[in-house]
């Protein structure tokens, strides 16, 4: 089997990494780079520290893997010629999909900042799946929470007027208690 | 498969400054902002985060934006209304579980009255008191307990005469009603269809059209709420009688071919741009969709085919069904020989088995999907205008 293409990324602090292009080309913008040919010595990632870059590329692995896997096991069920072999690759697909979601949940089991540095590297690398991620798990931590929580928490100033809030809930009372 | 990793820069703590400024830059940023509020799936949270400051309303009251979220978040059934034949009030059964709609599903289990319910749509419904002094209309707001009981005008007194609530776009306000009316004319293949809505004191004609029938008109079993001035009616004979009132045509539409008992309800949806049909034989269910542009039974396109309901499979019997829901995800059935009610929802295939909820006869039985509100009402405030860009 041919070893895969790998690319380096160098990150704001000056790591390298060295990844297969399959998980490199997760993010579009390195897809871009790459199709741009500016490959040579590294592609540097100046908005993306090492630590950050790491947490992204253990994600854009374990989703590439993946992938290779899926596309290996249709293929795999295409050419199978017994009935039994494609209810096996199904299976196989399916315990992949499970695993990839509990796999998706621990990645953003993180302390926020952590969260946030994802977020923000994900935006700019633009990983569509790992933003959407990110971006689900921040809504998550904001669902449970009121107004005044909200505001404390990301240090937001309230700056309606007490009969412009009285208004609003006046108008969706169905949303409070 | 590791990343090479070079230099000890991993092992060093991060700048702090970076990390506590992150916070700032994801909250700042209008795109990720958007992209946060859109995730938080329901339109009571959508609400309360409208709370926190003028910016993040401007975001989450933005058309664009509500838009994406509707079609991401399609509203929650609550649960429904169910009432017995010979029963003075309705009962509420909760659907949902989320515990961001117990608010909206303990309100709408608080709405009291001795009443029947002809029409549910976007958290109100159209009910009918059982008054027998007047038989009188009214439209409850279950989410919204301030805005009380909305009479409506005494209704006109003529025998091929439904009610409705509005549709969206009907333009009549949030507590008024529609109504459909058919007046077969002298040479009995012609029909004058009115529209109609109700005002402060009267009812009002809004739209009228004179359509020539295929046959005189034959009895009607029931009639579907009106889109853009097309009317479906259902004839006791089992055929869809379907009128256009800006084209003045009608037709009597063939069932799909498979449809050969009455085993079967219709409906427009929640978009209007098609007619459901969800049909049941034995123990499979099948859904068909038509165009709503289409007078051809040929349009008839399987949307679901022959899904099997587990329950009924194994307690070997036949399902009835009984309602759907507008955005057609929930089906309602009757388990024929057991007697109890139940639900599929369609897209998981996901059952719930109503034992405890003791009903005598599902024949007889008036089902109303309960729907959260849609979309939330976002007034317009003050310097709204200078804080654009």
């Amino acid at each position: 089997m041919a070893s895969p293409a790998m690319v380096t990324l160098i990150s704001s602090d000056d790591a390298r990494f060295e990844v297969t292009e399959a998980a490199a080309t997760m993010s579009q913008t390195i897809r871009h780079m790459i199709e741009d040919g500016c490959t040579d010595g590294g592609i540097p990632l100046p908005n993306v520290p090492a630590r950050t870059l790491a947490k992204v590329l253990e994600y854009c692995n374990k989703h590439a893997a993946a992938t290779a896997a899926e596309s290996s096991a249709a293929g795999g069920a295409a050419a199978g010629s017994d009935s039994g072999s494609s209810s096996s690759a199904d299976s196989a697909g399916k315990d992949d999909g499970v695993d990839l979601a509990s796999f998706d949940k621990a990645f953003v089991e993180v302390d926020t900042d952590t969260l946030y540095d994802l977020l923000l590297a994900a935006n700019y690398l633009d990983v569509k799946t790992l933003l959407d991620l990110c971006c689900q798990k921040v809504a998550d931590m904001i669902r449970g929470k009121t107004p005044e929580q909200i505001r404390q928490t990301f240090g937001i100033k309230n700056d309606f007027s007490p009969e412009e809030e009285e208004k609003i809930r006046k108008e969706n009372q169905w949303a409070f208690e | 498969m590791e990343a090479e990793r070079e230099g000890a820069e991993l092992t060093a703590p991060p700048p702090p400054a970076a990390s506590a400024a992150a916070v700032s830059v994801v909250f700042d940023d209008d795109d990720l902002l958007r992209e946060i509020l859109l995730r938080l799936g329901f339109a009571t949270t959508l609400v309360r985060v409208a709370l926190v400051s003028r910016r993040w309303l401007r975001h989450a009251s933005h058309p664009a934006f509500l838009r994406r979220f509707r079609r991401l978040h399609p509203p929650a059934l609550l649960g429904f209304y169910l009432r017995e034949l010979g029963a003075w009030a309705p009962r509420f059964v909760p659907v949902s579980r989320a515990p961001e709609l117990a608010t909206a599903i303990r309100r709408a289990g608080a709405a009291e009255g001795h009443f029947f319910i002809s029409d549910c749509r976007n958290g109100r419904l159209l009910v009918t008191d059982f008054d027998p002094t007047a038989c009188r209309h009214a439209v409850l707001s279950p989410l919204r307990p301030a805005r009380g009981k909305a009479a409506l005008p005494p209704a006109p007194k003529w025998s091929l005469i439904w009610f409705f609530l509005p549709e969206k776009a009907a333009g009549c306000d949030d507590d008024g009603a529609v109504a459909v009316l058919m007046l077969p004319l002298g040479t009995k293949a012609k029909l004058q269809v009115d529209l109609l809505t109700s005002g402060s004191a009267t009812w009002v004609v809004r739209r009228t059209a004179v359509i020539d029938l295929p046959e005189p008109l034959p009895p009607i079993a029931y009639t579907l709420p009106p889109v853009e001035g097309k009317v479906y009616s259902l004839t006791k004979c089992g055929h869809i009688l379907r009128l256009d009132m800006a084209a003045a045509e009608s037709c009597l539409l063939q069932l799909p071919d498979r449809v050969s008992t009455d085993n079967f309800t219709l409906s427009c949806g929640e978009e209007g741009s098609v007619l459901f049909l969800i049909h049941a034989e034995g123990y499979l269910l099948s859904i068909w969709q038509l165009p709503m542009t289409s007078s051809d039974a040929d349009d008839w396109a399987v949307v679901y085919d022959k899904v099997p309901v587990r329950e009924a499979c194994s307690r070997r019997e036949d399902v009835m069904v009984l309602a759907v829901d507008y955005n057609l995800e929930f089906v309602f059935l009757w388990l024929r020989s057991s007697a109890v009610l139940m639900h599929m929802h369609l897209e998981s295939r996901s059952e719930k088995v109503y034992d405890e909820l003791k009903v005598r006869d599902g024949r007889f039985l008036d089902i109303n999907p309960f729907m959260m509100v849609w979309p939330p009402v976002f007034p317009a405030l003050r310097d709204d205008d200078n804080l654009d860009g």
